[in-house]
């Protein structure tokens, strides 16, 4: 097991992530739909709170990159 | 394939639906409207678009078109004769001038606001402007806002005047009964098409209660106590 050996691992991880069985990765999916979710979900929030836009953007993208980690946790 | 399919199919369904948002923005999409309380849902900017353009949405239009039954309070005294933000209540000459601004989103059916007869419908004005219930603008006698003022006498509080105003944006005015006509409290009286004031003129003697700042609903708030001063 040497260095290339990790790296072609790396890479096949990467692809199956994207693709895997003739189908978009379920990860990747995931994230794709739960990034559109979170897009409209902000901007309900967005309208709905008197909050300012910036603090409303700071906490969706939290809620996103967590969210994007534990996908990609969960793949 | 079937999951790659089922998987493009949500994703283009995705893709769309940020298309339209992105497309409307900053305004709110159509599935996201009927869950905004009505300021968001049809924003003031967009409604100043549609007043250029005049292709209005069907929505607000019905919206902005109701016409709710209101039941007057069975206390004695005047009741507001249109929904709104009371803006001025200032005296001149004996006469107080109760100011009631209309906002886009208000219901816009005026009413009158005793029991009483119609005794003149005057039509007046030249200008359709800003700031038309300001500094009693509406007294001038030139360059004053296009109004109509129905004159209703009472028996309660004397003779009473109801000024329906035009605006930059509120170019027509409806009023529905004729001179002569016999009204109830609360009854329908007109209407001015797209917002803007309306000036109750009651005798100053009149104690009014109800202060600059406060929401007012036609037909249903009271302005006045029955008691004269």
């Amino acid at each position: 097991m040497g260095r290339g050996n990790a790296g072609y691992n790396w890479r096949n991880n990467m692809t199956s992530f994207f693709w895997s069985n003739g189908h978009l990765g379920w990860a990747f999916f995931g994230v794709l739909v739960y990034s559109v979710l979170c897009l409209l979900a902000g901007d309900i929030v967005w309208r709905l709170t008197p909050a300012p836009f910036r603090k409303i953007l700071a906490a969706f993208a939290l809620v996103w990159a967590a969210g994007v980690v534990v996908l990609v946790a969960l793949w | 394939m079937t999951t790659l399919l089922v998987q493009v199919l949500v994703l283009v369904s995705l893709a769309v639906l940020v298309g339209i948002w992105a497309l409307r923005f900053p305004y709110p999409t159509f599935w996201l409207r009927p869950f905004l309380p009505a300021r968001k849902r049809w924003p003031e900017r967009e409604i100043r678009a549609w007043l250029g353009n005049g292709r209005f949405h069907r929505g607000f239009l019905a919206f902005f078109n109701r016409d709710p039954e209101r039941q007057p309070p069975s206390d004695p005294g005047l009741v507001a004769p249109a929904d709104g933000l009371v803006t001025s209540a200032e005296a001149r000459d004996g006469i107080r001038y109760l100011v009631i601004a209309l906002s886009f989103w208000d219901m816009h059916v005026q009413r009158s606001p005793a029991e009483g007869r119609v005794v003149a419908i005057e039509p007046s004005g030249d200008e359709y402007m800003d700031g038309e219930g300001r500094n009693f603008s509406f007294l001038r006698e030139k360059h004053c806002p296009v109004q109509t003022r129905v004159v209703i006498d009472t028996a309660s509080h004397g003779r009473l005047a109801v000024r329906l105003i035009t605006s930059v944006a509120a170019r027509r005015i409806e009023v529905w009964p004729g001179e002569g006509a016999t009204l109830a409290r609360g009854q329908r009286l007109g209407r001015i098409l797209l917002g803007s004031t309306v000036v109750l003129e009651i005798p100053e003697r009149f104690p009014i209660c109800v202060e600059r700042g406060q929401r007012v609903w036609a037909g249903e708030t009271l302005v006045t106590t029955g008691a004269t001063t």
